[in-house]
């Protein structure tokens, strides 16, 4: 298949003159698995449909391989995409959803029935290519999906929500084969997902996308643990969020001064917000607890608090500390017949914090009209 | 193209004849704005008591239909009884027989000579009881719709009520506080159907010797004066007034949210005791309905009744007489109403397209406006064409069109429109938007992606709307008795309308009514079992009528 690269640049979509998306630029790199991960409303379905050509752009522009796509209507843009819903054509067998895109391009009887076949084949499906999409489970049909938009060879893939439909155990399969097929047929490939475990475990790069624009583009890794503002920080995973003062911030140290948890001072990098109001961000499983009037280590910082709740997950027990005013998560690592600590104890919740967050108390943005 | 096309039908066959017919009643000899007219209709006491009569009949047709339903409908709902699919779609067959058949046949039976009048002297003869046979016979028509679209409504909430009952909850609050709530819509669907029509109805008065209404009075003034006269113009228009109020005080209550789906709690099957009653009462009102039918479905083999319990000779030739005589009917019938029907699907297609690709706000606002041409009573509509079309010429034809039966298939897609978008508004959602989106990607030319995908998903929907359409269309007699040219263009159901009044006979005109019935209760079933999968036909139907957008 034919590597691509995507070149997106200052992008605006309006619908019905509210902004759905605003100034959208992204480089996503020939081969890669990209991830646009975003709460329902942001646009990140718009943007898809902006890619393939089913929406036209207020301004900015879409370069495929450096050509410019603006004016190339959708059925030439040469793009597959697997849409949420599958769309499978209910009057039609598995095998004529799947060669539909292909009788328009003047294969032989022969070269054509090969084509289709393999692509049943090669997404383990070829046994269902006489049955109607109604007949199939939803994984089936998921992989028809997959099956009709790359039967076309497409420079580009797109996936608009694909595992939304499907039940846990199935969406971890379809995961791993998905990142398999890809890695095999190096399709430049543009993921949408709402579930950021979905975008996380599959790829390569992550852009969060909140009120229509673009917030944070990384790796999984790093956009998991240095979240650049408080919505990717709210939205990817879990996190702790106390407000606050920073005092001052100077030679590297800083001060965070909070009513629930007091006055704090640690070192820092060069990335502390100024002073002013901040919020401090921290992820459940970066907290620490030891008993009331246990040893407190001297790498975290110690506040007071007491249990109220807690929730058994398995691997890690969830407890809710009340500390000051503020209920905070801490997750536990559960050990085979470690008891849970019962609600009401006394107890130290302490966390490093180099695996902490500042942000600017004022760095909400406008949010732009919802629209996926 | 296509909208402007659109754009030109409404036009040529709804608001300029609509609005020019309002005109000619506000209007004096000069074109100026004149009261003249208003004075005149309410100087005239026929007319005073002809309004009077109108509201009386209407009202307490839906009334009375409303006052029957009300309690059967709860004996069901408490008793967690849910008629099946073709039981329900059996409450909407009023839609598409004529009333008056009823009317006759209750003739028929309590007439003078007939069944069991002259057991009873003729005294409950309903010619003689005048305007309360007249709303009787409405009601009792229009009454399996209302119970019916009324059932529709509430069912699904039947099981909850019938748990928090066995938790606690007592029935006369359940019934107040969740019935009656959760029915509204279907009954204020089925009371403002029931109001509409027996305002618009003609034949079932007119069958009864009931003259002192407003759509027989504005056919008279226009039968005696001309399509021209200006009161009938007044009177039509004043039919249509009141027709959109009624109709505009219904939407508040008929656009509330119903809900399909059955409650949160654990699926428990009725008790023997719970079917037994609900059957019984379903089983009650088939053999009711089936008395009063009695009438027509007897003359119609019927070779000498009179003055006798049951005929005393039976024959088929009445049927004979039908199939061979009104031949020609039944070709009419089926080129006014597949050419309305046609147009309807065409028209209603472009409507709930475009009623769908517009902005949020307008949606809910155009889908009601489209219903909204239910309350044009086709007399009205009728008058309208015959004073608008008067001058046009038909081309190639070299005739007015007034002389032609071209306004007739026009007037049914008018009056079939409502019916029309709702099922093209439920074809196009069962295309949704990325199907076509997933075949346009797919590299296929815009002609395959039309006929491979958007047409033949479109089909069954698209097939729904023009039985729907056509069986409006067949019994729509109010503009065809004021639109066919001549007997010999009459279609089916202003040819047993003619045959009742036959001097030879009812029997023909029966058998023609019998046949017609027959034919729309089978087609329904037939498109009912052609729905699958069931689960989803019975959804689909429900929805038809009460989803708003």
């Amino acid at each position: 298949m034919n590597r691509v690269t995507i070149e997106v640049r200052n992008l605006d979509f309006s619908y019905a003159a509210k902004p759905v998306l605003r100034d959208i630029s992204l480089s996503i790199e020939a081969g890669e698995m990209f991830a646009v991960l975003g709460p329902s409303g942001s646009g990140k379905t718009t943007l898809l449909r902006l890619l393939a050509g089913l929406e036209r752009p207020s301004a900015g522009s879409i370069r495929i391989n450096r050509d410019d796509v603006f004016d190339i209507p959708p059925a030439q843009r040469n793009v597959g995409m697997v849409f949420q819903n599958f769309s499978l054509w209910p009057h039609m067998s598995v095998f004529d959803n799947v060669a539909f895109g292909v009788v328009d391009r003047h294969l032989g009887g022969a070269e054509l029935e090969a084509r289709v076949a393999g692509i049943l084949e090669l997404l383990d499906i070829a046994e269902t290519r006489d049955i109607r999409p109604d007949c199939l489970s939803v994984g089936q049909q998921q992989r028809v999906a997959l099956a009709r938009a790359l039967v076309t060879e497409p420079r580009l893939l797109l996936l608009d929500d694909p595992f939304s439909n499907l039940e846990y155990e199935l969406r971890v399969q379809m995961r791993h084969d998905l990142r398999l097929l890809q890695r095999r047929l190096g399709i430049t490939t543009i993921l949408v997902t709402h579930d950021q475990q979905d975008a996380l475990s599959i790829a390569d790069r992550v852009a969060v996308v909140a009120h229509g624009t673009i917030r944070q583009v990384g790796t999984p890794a790093a956009i998991y643990d240095f979240p650049n503002s408080i919505d990717v920080a709210r939205f990817v995973g879990v996190s702790n969020f106390v407000p606050g003062t920073i005092k001052y911030v100077e030679n590297q140290r800083v001060e965070f001064s909070s009513p629930d948890v007091g006055s704090l001072r640690w070192p820092t990098g060069r990335d502390a917000p100024p002073e002013g109001p901040a919020v401090l961000s921290i992820r459940p499983h970066a907290l620490h607890l030891a008993p009331i009037d246990g040893f407190r280590d001297g790498r975290y910082l110690w506040l007071e608090g007491r249990i109220t709740t807690s929730e058994f997950l398995g691997e890690v027990v969830r407890y809710q500390v009340d500390v000051g005013s503020l209920s905070v998560s801490v997750n536990q690592a559960h050990f085979t017949c470690s008891p849970v600590t019962p609600s009401g104890t006394a107890v130290l919740v302490g966390f490093d914090p180099s695996r902490a967050r500042l942000f600017p108390a004022s760095a909400a943005m406008v949010p732009a009209a919802e629209h996926d | 193209m296509l909208f402007s096309v659109l754009a030109l039908y409404l036009l040529a066959f709804l608001a300029l004849p609509v609005g020019a017919m309002v005109l000619r009643g506000v209007t004096n000899t000069e074109g100026r704005f004149s009261t003249d007219h208003l004075t005149l209709l309410l100087a005239n006491p026929v007319y005073l008591e002809s309004l009077g009569n109108s509201l009386v009949v209407a009202c307490g047709a839906a009334l009375l239909a409303a006052l029957a339903a009300l309690p059967i409908a709860m004996l069901l709902w408490r008793h967690h009884v849910r008629p099946s699919i073709y039981i329900e779609l059996c409450g909407f067959l009023p839609l598409f027989v004529p009333p008056f058949v009823l009317a006759l046949s209750l003739q028929n039976l309590l007439g003078r000579g007939g069944a069991l009048g002259w057991l009873l002297g003729g005294d409950l003869d309903p010619a003689i009881l005048g305007l309360p046979s007249v709303m009787l016979v409405e009601a009792l028509h229009y009454f399996p719709l209302v119970l019916m679209t009324l059932v529709m409504t509430t069912s699904a909430s039947s099981q909850q009520a019938c748990e928090a009952a066995r938790l606690g909850s007592s029935w006369w609050r359940l019934m107040t506080r969740i019935f009656l709530p959760l029915g509204m819509p279907g009954l204020a669907f089925g009371m403002s159907i029931t109001f509409l029509k027996a305002m618009d109805d003609l034949a079932t008065p007119l069958s009864l010797g009931v003259t002192n209404l407003l759509a027989p009075q504005a056919f008279f003034r226009v039968s005696a004066y001309g399509s021209q006269d200006p009161l009938s113009s007044l009177i039509a228009t004043l039919m249509v007034v009141i027709s959109a109020l009624a109709w505009l005080a219904s939407i508040r209550l008929v656009r509330q949210h119903v809900s399909w789906r059955s409650g949160a709690f654990a699926a428990a099957a009725p008790s023997r005791r719970q079917t037994i009653v609900g059957l019984s009462c379903l089983g009650g009102i088939v053999m009711l309905y089936a008395t009063l039918y009695a009438g027509v479905a007897l003359t119609s083999i019927a070779r000498i009744w009179s003055y006798t319990l049951l005929p005393e000779s039976f024959t088929l030739s009445h049927y004979l007489t039908a199939l061979g005589d009104e031949r020609g009917s039944f070709i009419n019938t089926l080129i006014y109403c597949g050419f309305a029907a046609v147009v309807d699907v065409l028209v209603g297609l472009l409507m709930a397209y475009a009623i769908d690709r517009a902005a949020p706000r307008w949606k809910t606002g155009l889908t009601w406006a489209a219903a909204g041409l239910l309350s044009v009573p086709g007399v009205a509509l009728a008058i309208a064409y015959l004073q608008f079309f008067r001058v046009v010429e038909l081309p190639f034809f070299n005739q007015t069109i007034d002389a032609s039966w071209f306004m007739l298939p026009m007037a049914f897609s008018v009056r079939g429109l409502p019916f029309a978008i709702r099922a093209c508004t439920i074809a196009l959602q069962r295309l949704p938007k990325s199907y076509v989106d997933a075949a346009s990607l797919s590299g296929g030319s815009r002609l395959r992606v039309a006929t491979k995908i958007v047409l033949p998903m479109l089909a069954f929907g698209l097939f729904v709307a023009f039985l729907l359409c056509f069986g409006v269309a067949a019994v729509d007699l109010s503009s065809a008795m004021l639109l066919v040219p001549s007997e010999t263009d009459a279609p089916v159901a202003y040819s047993i309308y003619l045959n009742m009044q036959s001097t030879t006979g009812r029997g023909a005109g029966s058998a023609l009514a019998v046949l017609s019935i027959a034919l729309v209760t089978l087609s329904l079933f037939v498109l009912l079992a052609l729905l699958r999968p069931k689960s989803k036909a019975a959804s689909s139907f429900r929805k038809f009528v009460f989803t708003a957008s």
